[in-house]
């Protein structure tokens, strides 16, 4: 695949306590006090990210969308008997509205598009941005977002989709995707790959090194692996969900870790969630 | 009349989201539309319409006085005023 430099990055991490000043990143008071968390989370980290950029695609990855504003836009639906109910939560409710606040803010009307598909949904969307940039596109904007609500917690431990010993957790990250590399450059991608199905522990170590041979990278090449999952460590060892928690999209932040602590050589982001959705990502400075 | 504008008022800014305003701030002769006023836009005018038909069990049937009726929380007032049952 062709170089793709991310050449600028943000992230919004609640569990590691980030909370930024909506007010500032989102001055417009008509559109920040319509938005629930996720949307402010998620525009407001965009923003950061595409500040002063004429963006040329915009994308946006998550796995359950707006929660909480879709939770009430169901429970107005059954207090009400499916009547009188209010527009903001329905807009609210569909996946692509942060694609779209983010197209207004950003004055954008060029691509736009929305991936929702659990836990490769942010891995489509680097697909998607791939592709886009190989048909000659500029500044790629790609972001990863999911919420955590109270009750969606219980029904995703109820159903077996967290571990037991995994905390939920939440987060917005964007990426400025470009071919052409500027000062401001954090990383660039070698590669990336994706796996649905079971793995056991010692596939995905074979897997791991039939990607990185592929690459023509030997483990030792590698000075960092962002472990979103169990894997052999290659290099330092970053547990990144350790500080974000699990979510469907939580690679997005294993990929904002990887690429702002890489000084030298190659970072590997390898992320599993739900044991079925596994992707790697090889960084190069 | 001033306790239903006060009641309104309070309505506006729950189910609008007016996060920085209290019913102090909001003036209630003041429009409720446009850049004169609180700013709302047609999202919020059909906010309106579920906290008239919701708490006093009012609708409007001829759209064409709406600019009308929505002028104002006073205008609203008015309205609800002369039509609650």
């Amino acid at each position: 695949m062709q170089k793709i430099y991310i050449n600028s990055l943000s992230s919004i991490c609640p569990p590691k306590g980030d909370a930024p000043d909506y007010k500032a990143l989102i001055p417009n008071a008509n559109m920040r006090r319509r938005m629930g968390r996720m949307l402010k989370m998620g525009v407001a980290s965009g923003l950061q990210c595409a500040a002063g950029v004429e963006v040329e695609a915009v994308i946006t990855t998550t796995g359950l969308g707006c929660l909480a504003d879709t939770e009430k836009f169901l429970n107005e639906m059954l207090d009400n008997g499916g009547q009188m109910l209010n527009p903001t939560t329905f807009i609210h409710s569909t996946f692509n509205t942060l694609g779209g606040q983010l197209a207004l803010l950003l004055h954008s009307n060029a691509y736009n598009m929305t991936y929702a598909q659990c836990g490769h949904s942010f891995e489509n969307g680097l697909t998607d941005a791939a592709l886009l940039l190989g048909e000659g596109r500029r500044n790629v904007l790609l972001g990863g977002i999911d919420e955590r609500i109270d009750s969606g917690e219980v029904i995703e431990r109820r159903l077996g989709c967290l571990d037991s010993d995994a905390f939920r957790g939440e987060g917005a990250q964007f990426f400025l995707l470009d071919t052409a590399p500027t000062a401001a450059s954090a990383a660039a991608f070698v590669d990336f790959s994706t796996f649905s199905g079971k793995m056991s522990r010692e596939e995905v170590d074979e897997w791991i090194d039939r990607f990185l041979s592929d690459n023509g990278v030997v483990s030792g090449d590698v000075c960092l692996t962002a472990c979103g999952g169990s894997c052999k460590v290659r290099g330092e060892r970053m547990a990144f969900k350790e500080e974000c928690g699990e979510y469907p999209t939580a690679v997005a932040y294993g990929l904002y870790r990887a690429a702002s602590e890489l000084s030298e050589g190659y970072a590997l982001v390898y992320n599993c969630y739900l044991d079925r959705y596994h992707s790697l990502i090889l960084l190069e400075k | 009349m001033e306790k239903l504008i006060e009641e309104l008022k309070q309505h506006l800014i729950e189910n609008l989201n007016l996060e920085d305003l209290t019913p102090a701030d909001i003036d209630a002769e003041a429009p409720l539309f446009g850049d004169e006023g609180l700013g709302l836009d047609s999202i919020d005018a059909l906010e309106i319409i579920l906290i008239l038909e919701r708490n006093y069990g009012l609708k409007i049937d001829n759209p064409a006085k709406g600019k009308e009726i929505f002028y104002s929380v006073r205008t609203l007032a008015d309205y609800i005023t002369a039509n609650r049952k």
